[in-house]
């Protein structure tokens, strides 16, 4: 089977009584689906006491996929309070990982870190209420589709950082392999600290150079790929990278991007 | 070719964030291979894994999550307040009615009937239903209710008259498609094949 196929090919057999996902040969996970099958027999009490558990590792705790099914079924039974309810659980629960995953971009600036949190979230809310199978996904993996709209939307704030960029020329010893830099993106199992290092080093990058960067540094592309790829010259290659080394190499000596 | 679209993405996405956690992940190239018309995101994914690595590594911020809660209740709560008025909203959203009437792929005119409610709201096709859910930014039941009140009567209209004005009757949405003057022939044939299932 291939990637994809595995990724949809959660469970094995779906219960008669859910609805089922509109995707062919996709299925739920099979605690996600136990959780529905019991919120589906279970009193309007109970239903709220499961709601309101917080401790993640308790058996009773939902599974954001899990609330998204409810979500979309009691907005379809035009019961918006309800659907009010746990959409507003759902933001809840998210803003935690909205908020980690925004700060580390430290290319964007303040107002656009709170910009960007709020189309992620405006984009959440639309694809949780929307009936159109294309949000099919969410109540497959919740977490991973809103890491997904969350890049989306730092990508485009981040074109919107380059263009307020104004770089340097590029030293002419550009695309030598920097040891330091290999050494951690080709580190299988780096420390908390290596990780958190190179995380903040590439997020003072534009996307273009992260991008150059990690394809040359960490995939082991040639210059001649990444330009055939990214539809760019050789030269410009040549450039951003030896760009991107530099400021790295900057920061690396004085912590100033 | 044929184009992937954003449910096929969300999974493609999951596959590859499984592949990257296994043991032996596939060089991105093989991905780049596989999935050519998804080859800028793969390389972004890519670019981007450092960094959200690390921020997952990072100590919760409770003052920054306590701003995203408030932030994102604010959303919420906009996205479920019922609707005044499709224009009003738009242009509340820096939209001039032309433009909104773009976005949704119909006419300035249809636009403009669909504002005074002047459409049996049964017959509107959920694709334009969600349209406007996107455009505005509102739950499309928000949207539905606004359709389905009752028509109303033209705000710029003067009326001289001994009698109380009253709006004009619904008519359906395939009717209103047919008579819109300024639909162009592609707009009209697509609504038309979108009408007849709400």
């Amino acid at each position: 089977m291939n990637k994809l196929g595995t990724a949809m090919a959660v469970c094995a057999e779906s219960s008669p009584l859910l609805r089922p996902l509109q995707k062919t040969g996709r299925y739920r996970e099979t605690l996600v689906e136990q959780q529905i099958q019991s919120l589906l027999s279970c009193t309007a009490v109970e239903f709220r006491r499961r709601l309101r558990v917080k401790d993640r590792s308790a058996d009773d705790y939902l599974r954001e996929e899990t609330l998204v099914y409810f979500l979309r079924e009691r907005q379809h039974a035009g019961d918006t309070h309800a659907a009010g309810e746990i959409a507003r659980l759902l933001v809840e629960r998210s803003a935690g990982f909205l908020a980690r995953n925004l700060t580390c971009w430290r290319q964007l600036a303040p107002h656009q870190v709170e910009d960007c949190l709020r189309d992620a979230q405006m984009r959440m809310i639309q694809d949780l209420f929307s009936e159109d199978a294309q949000c099919e996904f969410w109540e497959v993996r919740f977490w991973l589709c809103l890491k997904r709209r969350l890049l989306n939307c730092v990508a485009r704030y981040n074109r919107t950082a380059d263009n307020e960029i104004h770089p340097e020329p590029p030293p002419e010893s550009a695309g030598a392999p920097g040891d330091w830099w290999e050494t951690r993106l080709s580190d299988a199992a780096p420390t908390p600290h290596e990780c958190a290092e190179l995380g903040e080093a590439l997020s003072l990058l534009s996307e273009r150079e992260r991008q150059v960067f990690v394809l040359y540094h960490a995939e082991r592309w040639t210059q001649q790929e990444i330009a055939q790829q990214l539809q760019i010259t050789d030269r410009t290659v040549r450039n951003i990278l030896g760009r991107a080394e530099a400021r790295l190499q900057q920061w690396r000596q004085t912590g100033v991007p | 070719m044929r184009q992937i679209n954003e449910d096929e993405r969300d999974a493609l996405f999951a596959a590859w964030m499984e592949d990257r956690e296994s043991a032996v992940p596939a060089p991105l190239g093989e991905w780049v291979e596989r999935y050519p018309d998804c080859a800028g995101e793969l390389i972004s994914w890519a670019a981007d894994a450092p960094v959200l690595n690390a921020a997952e590594r990072r100590s919760p911020d409770a003052e920054a999550e306590q701003k995203a809660i408030a932030s994102g209740l604010q959303t919420l709560a906009r996205f479920l307040q019922p609707l005044d008025s499709l224009l009003g909203e738009a242009r509340a959203r820096g939209r001039s009615p032309k433009a909104l009437a773009e976005e949704i792929n119909i006419s300035p005119t249809l636009l403009a009937r669909l504002q005074q409610r002047l459409i049996a709201a049964g017959s509107i096709p959920d694709t334009l239903v969600a349209g406007l859910s996107s455009a505005l930014g509102r739950s499309t039941s928000v949207i539905r209710e606004y359709l389905a009140r009752p028509a109303m009567l033209a705000q710029s209209a003067s009326y001289k008259s001994d009698r109380v004005p009253q709006a004009a009757s619904q008519e359906s949405f395939l009717h209103a498609v047919l008579s819109a003057p300024d639909l162009t022939e592609t707009q009209r044939q697509y609504w038309l094949d979108q009408g007849h299932a709400p």
